[in-house]
């Protein structure tokens, strides 16, 4: 077996002289990247059970060549407060994105050009009053002449689908729990916001930091769709900018049309160095006259 | 007389340092042109929902060519550029998986995927491809460097995902990115020279969607 190897192996190396000459150049093609954009990159839609809508995505190819691209439509839902996509169905779920129908599955973009490719959402008639989630793609195809690691390019469009009807809504805005005492660096000041009920909503979410004066040192605003039984966490942090200060810290959001407030909450900032710039002057204060008093005694007594 | 003196400059230190801490801590709190001033407001993307668009781009494929050595492992790592873009004020997310079921580099014969995850990626063995991205997952910071023919790099890789499972994150934001910030996609494959020679070849997808 050894003496099959030592054989076979010049073969193999000028195999691999061949491959590497015939992939450098499948790779010089394939060095003119891949651009593409779909628009919008969101659909949200209210229909009614047994109705549809009529609806188009422009696909981009933003690159200098022409490519193939494929049409798809796959589940959706998120996982975790980080909101992770998943485009695979929920177990016991409906699979909305067979209610979708496209006009072409499969297409070419020329370079530097845009398509659109219409699109209905037909939705059944028993379908029960809610959210339905649904995501449109388009991928980018590649011949078969590429060696090595070929990418696909996927961009989605997702589709927020509300079929109309009574449904329950609500859900909850809760705050970090923010320190009364901070030294140094950004102080996270973000929220979660869940979705109790059966469809989904945009919460508008404000955060506002305002120091002992009143005045507004920081405000950020978000929008987020919160999708039905499910907790979102909108991350911000706010970065103090003076070495000592008293803020107070403004949380509210729209949750399922209704705005929630938190309660304000005051943080007291200290700069570490400041601290201790302040700790050895008390001490100096304090010190000082403890000393002239302990050397009066000492010179009373002698 | 003169001691009479001295003891009046004595009991105005006190004051004095009083004084002093009190102007050094009003010092600090207003001297600071930040202080009092808008230095962050909430305008994170120029368009909302139904109306913005996202673009992702890549290189189209990496070549990953190997020369094996007599009686010792080479491997060739090199990189893909994904970039994604978008004015949505929710940022966006990328996420990477094998094209179809099967994760093994075809060709002549076939490489095995390594079988770690991102979750717990390794280093790269004998006759085995994989993926790494800098400072995402378990990968480490980095940073990794492209090599070829060279030894086992000491950078950790994992399998890429295959299209029915987790996808592997590339990257998130979590504000509108307008920017073009290219995120960089490492394969490495390492082979000894038992894999018959000839062209292999793997179709991975990256997939983007606003969040």
């Amino acid at each position: 077996m050894p003496h099959c190897f030592r054989r076979l192996f010049p073969l193999f190396i000028i195999g691999i002289a061949i491959l590497a000459s015939g992939s450098a150049s499948a790779h010089a093609e394939a060095g003119k990247s891949q651009v593409i954009t779909v628009t919008p990159s969101s659909t949200d839609v209210s229909i009614d059970p047994g109705g549809g809508v009529s609806k188009s995505i422009d696909i981009i190819n933003g690159g200098e060549s022409a490519f193939a691209i494929a049409l798809s439509t796959s589940p959706y839902h998120v996982t975790g407060e980080e909101y992770d996509p998943q485009f695979t169905q929920l177990p016991g779920t409906v699979d909305a994105s067979e209610w979708v129908h496209l006009s072409t599955k499969s297409t070419t973009v020329a370079g530097n050009n845009t398509l659109t490719v219409p699109y209905t959402i037909d939705v059944p008639k028993n379908a029960a009053p809610g959210g339905y989630y649904a995501v449109l793609f388009a991928e980018t195809r590649t011949d078969n002449t590429q060696t090595g690691v070929v990418s696909h390019n996927k961009v989605g469009n997702i589709l927020y689908i509300t079929v109309n009807g009574a449904v329950k809504s609500g859900g909850n805005l809760t705050g970090y729990k923010l320190p009364l005492l901070h030294f140094v660096g950004p102080i996270p000041i973000g929220t979660k916001v869940s979705n109790s009920g059966g469809t989904h909503f945009i919460t508008n979410i404000t955060y506002t930091v305002t120091d002992f004066k009143g005045n507004t040192v920081f405000k950020a605003t978000f929008d987020r769709y919160i999708l039905p039984q499910t907790e979102r966490e909108i991350k911000s942090s706010f970065t103090p900018q003076a070495a000592v200060g008293l803020y107070t810290v403004h949380r509210s959001a729209t949750v399922a049309g209704v705005l929630k407030t938190l309660p304000d909450q005051k943080i007291f900032v200290i700069n570490p160095a400041l601290l201790v710039a302040i700790t050895f002057l008390l001490g100096i204060l304090i010190g000082l006259p403890l000393q002239r008093a302990r050397q009066r005694r000492r010179s009373k007594e002698t | 007389m003169w001691q009479v003196i001295a003891d009046k400059n004595d009991a105005r230190r006190p004051l004095l340092a009083v004084a002093f801490l009190i102007f050094v801590i009003s010092w600090v709190a207003y001297a600071n042109p930040a202080a009092g001033l808008k230095y962050s407001a909430g305008t994170f993307g120029t368009c909302t929902y139904n109306a913005c668009g996202i673009t992702l781009s890549t290189s189209g494929s990496v070549s990953l060519d190997v020369t094996p050595a007599s009686g010792s492992t080479k491997c060739t790592v090199s990189n893909d550029v994904v970039t994604a873009t978008t004015a949505a004020s929710t940022g966006y997310t990328i996420t990477m998986t094998d094209t179809d079921t099967t994760n093994a580099l075809a060709g002549p014969a076939s490489v095995a995927a390594s079988t770690a995850t991102p979750a717990s990626p390794t280093a790269l063995t004998a006759n085995t491809w994989g993926y790494r991205v800098d400072g995402i997952a378990s990968f480490g910071a980095g940073p990794t460097s492209p090599i070829a023919s060279a030894a086992i790099p000491a950078q950790t890789f994992a399998g890429v995902p295959l299209s029915s499972g987790t996808p592997g994150l590339i990257r998130t934001t979590s504000t509108a990115d307008s920017s073009t910030v290219n995120t960089s996609v490492w394969y490495g494959v390492c082979a000894d020279s038992s894999p018959q020679a000839g062209a292999y070849t793997d179709d991975v997808t990256y997939t983007a969607v606003t969040n």
